[in-house]
């Protein structure tokens, strides 16, 4: 590698990370306790008691149980129903309008079996945590912002690893020198942490940054993949008459019997068109339990008109998820998950550290001092 | 001492690299098991990480003489 070649990519690595850093550095410490929002939601706030039934109890029918969230917030729309993956709960999210904002919205819980409502969800602690990790509450724009510096910290990751090659030259991996200065110990230490979480940091950052594009990733779907059922016929103006909801849950399960619901989304909200319930089912192992299969039934007719396996931009978008989450291998993956998430911090800090802490000078000195293995006399 | 190879340079980081992807891929595959295979490959480049990071500085201080040596040797 030239000394030219190196000036570039010492260049990079400095203007990429000094973008980032700030940021990073926030995500990575609001982060860590997001890894465990479920117990530490469950543990805040203890679940409901539930009514001890026969385990074979069957569930109301879901239009049963929309009569119930309508007598509970009069005058508002539904919009989804989901599924309790542990217990037998059904939600549904009302609000004023189809396009209503998530805060405006209501979230409502039933008892599947009685019908009976459960406490209702409170955002908590961790919800405003997780709202601080994803937009700073700054809304759309400020996701997506955080979204490109995830792409400058991947940028970052590349070219610290290119870097890394010439400063190694003449040392052994984890080369740790103490009792020299502190600033070649953190050296030293920055390169060894920075190569061991490489991976894991590029695939939370990858799929941290696909997180952010989920509206306009699904904006393409409905409007490409979607737009030709939505537009297939002219359809009647829905009125307050709709078709039934567990019909078409039923509908959408007899193609797919294997599958289980994991949400409904009613006519107009985000993942669905203006004229049909959405029916979002989901696999029964930790693989396809996140790709997602949807099918359309029309609220006005009750009848289904597609079950369309979702286009592999959505697929790759769900997949996502668990894979920036660390959710998907039990209370082991989200403890190795923290510790990969702190040694980050401690990467990104040595890394400031060492941009605060260098020598003066023009930066063929910061090129010197990689290919010397910070060995400038 | 010589200059390394990248080869030499990458064996050790693409090994760890490679039990992270495995340990990402074996929790999404199954549960049980899978999750139990997940932790240890994932763990691993943290578990040596540390073993490097605690070394007793007797011969990390030998080691790091090394390269000056070697330097004014040039």
């Amino acid at each position: 590698m030239t000394r030219g070649t190196i000036k570039t990519w010492y260049l990079v690595h400095k203007w990429t990370s000094l973008i980032c850093t700030a940021f990073l550095l926030m995500l990575c410490v609001t982060g860590l306790p997001l890894i465990f929002e479920e117990e530490i939601d469950g543990w805040l706030n203890p679940p409901a008691p539930m009514a001890t039934l026969p385990a074979n109890t069957p569930s109301l029918s879901l239009d049963t149980i929309l009569a119930r969230a309508a007598k509970a917030a009069p005058g508002e729309l539904p919009l989804y129903i989901s599924f309790d993956e542990e217990r037998p709960i059904v939600y549904v999210t009302t609000g004023p309008t189809a396009d209503a904002a998530p805060a405006a919205m209501h979230f409502l819980a039933f008892d599947a079996r009685t019908g009976a409502k459960m406490p209702p969800y409170v955002p908590g602690v961790m919800a405003f945590i997780l709202k601080l990790h994803t937009d700073m509450f700054l809304g759309f724009w400020a996701e997506i912002f955080l979204g490109v510096m995830g792409l400058l910290f991947f940028a970052a990751i590349v070219s610290g690893v290119v870097l890394y090659a010439p400063f190694m030259a003449k040392l052994d991996f984890g080369t740790l020198r103490r009792g020299r200065s502190r600033r070649l110990g953190w050296l030293d230490r920055h390169n060894l942490l920075g190569i061991v979480t490489l991976v894991w940091a590029s695939v939370v950052g990858v799929t941290g940054t696909i997180n952010t594009f989920v509206v306009p990733i699904t904006a393409i779907w409905k409007s490409n993949g979607l737009a030709e059922i939505i537009a297939s016929e002219t359809r009647t103006p829905l009125g307050p008459q709709r078709a039934s909801v567990q019909a078409a849950l039923d509908a959408v399960q007899r193609k797919a019997p294997e599958m289980k619901p994991q949400f409904i989304a009613f006519p107009g909200v985000v993942f669905s068109s203006p004229h049909h319930y959405a029916v979002f089912l989901k696999g029964a192992t930790p693989l396809t339990s996140k790709l997602l299969l949807p099918g359309f039934v029309d609220a006005a007719t009750g009848r289904l008109d597609a079950v369309v396996p979702m286009p592999w931009y959505m697929q790759a978008m769900l997949l996502a998820q668990p894979l920036h989450f660390g959710n998907y291998g039990g209370l082991a993956m989200k403890i190795v998950w923290a510790i990969f998430d702190i040694v980050t911090i401690i990467v990104l800090g040595s890394g400031l550290y060492l941009w605060l802490r260098r020598r003066g000078g023009p930066s063929d000195q910061r090129v010197r001092e990689v290919v010397m293995a910070g060995e400038i006399a | 001492m010589t200059h390394k190879t990248n080869r030499q340079i990458f064996a050790l980081p693409i090994l760890l690299g490679v039990s992270t992807c495995a340990g990402l891929g074996a929790g999404l595959i199954g549960d049980g098991v899978w999750d139990v295979g997940a932790g240890l490959l994932l763990a691993l480049p943290l578990v040596v990480t540390g073993r490097y990071w605690v070394r007793a500085p007797i011969t990390q201080s030998r080691a790091a003489e090394a390269p000056r040596v070697a330097s004014i040797a040039h």
